[in-house]
């Protein structure tokens, strides 16, 4: 196992529809909350990783705002746009960056205002020429391409996909700061709007305003911390940059490659595995993930999540405990990695999972492309 | 860089590139071919005939030109590379992954639809 940074401070500011707040306050007040976590200052401080969020225009010298308004002169700065991966990949670079030398206290931070600051998420993709040509408008039809073919393929079922909104709406009920805690049942799901099928409007994550802060640093350091340190026992990424003209885009293979590659590093493997948040901007992700980090046999996902017991508390492998994207809140992932550290903690209450000691946390973004990975434990 | 393939879509054909150094056919259109690197290419028609292997039905509407709904869908060529595009004169109720389906085309745009002597 790696375990040579750890992540010691998660901050998250209020979440939902918050009309007034900018992505600058809403920032604050996470890194402000992460940094207290930590029981660090903001002179401990000496790296600035940031995640643009969509109503941030400032796109890739988001840090450089950001930086300039906290009043913050790092060794280390710099802004990555890899959507729902990029909360995994941020934290590898801030550990790497820490077990190299090159900084020691290192804050990761996305704030967003999708909800209320008039984010569009309809735009089409493409190289070359505009999806939109053809009418390919939004990111719930990439997962749909998904999601029909894998259901060609092993018979998986939208009842099936109900089965991880109707669970991550259960566990975003033990959550106080979820969004959407209001109970659902299957029924409910089956009954939701199609946005484009096989996808109804219950397969699909929220859309939220909000802020999420990490402070990552070595583990020496993190003993001297207020709650000591979540370690980084494995890290890894995959991507698959190419879309259709790679035969296998629609399976999203890099997500496989990730975890396996994060596996290897903390020398584990998936029975090894207490608790996971796997990225949720559509249920079919869940799915997938499933089979990608080898708790089931590929295809075999349907079944399993079926009735939603192996994954909720007590089950086989209980997954995003604060609700997910789906559920407690769209911050595209940077969440799960909070629930993650928390979870290790054991600080959930009545979300905990009983004797957590090793979680996996994912994410992936863009158009299916890009994939992160990460171990925490003790 | 991607006349060439809306030219022949206008005149009702499909034609895709094929690498003058691997002899690799490809799509989407680029200067630059994704296996060998070479910037060389010509320009080559292709059958139209594939099969859909993944679709979605659009029901939510998300521009008022594009009336829900409609099918867009991934179709696997006949000769390997793989199209986004739109499944049309068919039922959306009546599209499944497998089905053979030809291009035709609509002011202009290549679209698939049922192929005829197909299942």
């Amino acid at each position: 196992m790696w375990g040579k940074a750890a992540i010691v401070g998660v901050g998250a500011s209020r979440q939902g529809k918050l009309p007034g707040e900018t992505p600058l306050s809403l920032a604050h007040e996470a890194l402000t909350a992460a940094l207290d976590d930590a029981g660090l200052e903001k002179g401990d401080l000496d790296g600035l990783l940031t995640m643009p969020g969509t109503t941030s225009p400032e796109g890739p010298k988001h840090y450089l705002t950001l930086g300039g308004h906290l009043g913050i002169n790092p060794k280390l700065a710099g802004s990555l746009v890899a959507g729902g991966s990029t909360a995994g990949q941020l934290v590898q670079q801030a550990a790497l960056a820490i077990d190299a030398g090159m900084a020691s206290v290192v804050a990761c931070v996305f704030a967003d205002t999708a909800r209320t600051g008039g984010s569009r998420f309809d735009a089409p993709a493409g190289r070359g020429d505009s999806w939109g040509i053809w009418g390919m408008f939004g990111n719930a039809a990439n997962s749909a391409l998904t999601a029909q073919r894998h259901m060609a393929l092993h018979g998986t079922t939208s009842e099936q996909l109900g089965w991880v909104a109707v669970t991550c709406r259960k566990h975003a009920s033990l959550n106080e700061h979820a969004v959407m805690r209001e109970s659902i049942s299957l029924a409910d799901h089956q009954a939701s709007r199609p946005i484009v099928d096989p996808l109804k409007k219950l397969d699909c994550c929220l859309i939220s305003d909000g802020a999420v802060a990490f402070i990552v640093t070595s583990p020496d350091r993190a003993e001297h911390c207020r709650k000591g340190g979540v370690r980084l026992w494995g890290m890894g990424q995959g991507h698959t940059l190419q879309t259709f003209e790679h035969p296998e885009w629609w399976y999203l293979p890099h997500q496989r490659d990730a975890i396996h590659r994060a596996y290897e590093m903390a020398g584990i493997g998936p029975r090894d595995v207490d608790v996971a948040q796997l990225y949720d901007n559509f249920t079919i992700s869940v799915l997938l993930w499933l089979e990608h980090g080898g708790f089931v046999e590929p295809g075999e996902s349907g079944p399993f999540v079926e009735g939603g017991e192996r994954i909720t508390f007590g089950g086989e492998l209980p997954i995003n405990t604060a609700g997910g994207n789906l559920s407690e809140s769209y911050m595209q992932g940077w969440l799960h990695v909070v629930e993650g550290v928390r979870q290790i903690r054991g600080e959930c209450g009545e979300r905990q999972v009983e004797g957590a000691e090793v979680c996996l946390v994912t994410g992936r973004g863009m158009t299916l492309n890009t994939a992160s990975a990460l171990v925490l434990g003790r | 860089m991607n006349g060439p393939f809306w030219d022949a879509a206008r005149a009702g054909e499909l034609r895709l590139q094929r690498c003058a150094g691997c002899d690799a056919l490809r799509y989407p259109v680029s200067d630059i071919c994704p296996n060998c690197l070479s910037l060389d290419h010509r320009w080559e028609r292709v059958s139209g005939d594939g099969e859909v292997t993944s679709f979605g039905v659009f029901r939510h509407q998300y521009r008022p030109e594009w009336p829900v709904p409609y099918t867009v869908a991934l179709i696997r060529l006949a000769e390997g590379p793989t199209l986004i595009s739109n499944v049309i004169e068919c039922p959306p109720e009546d599209v499944y992954v497998g089905m053979p389906v030809s291009a035709v085309f609509e002011d202009g745009i290549p679209k698939f639809a049922p192929r005829r002597g197909g299942r």
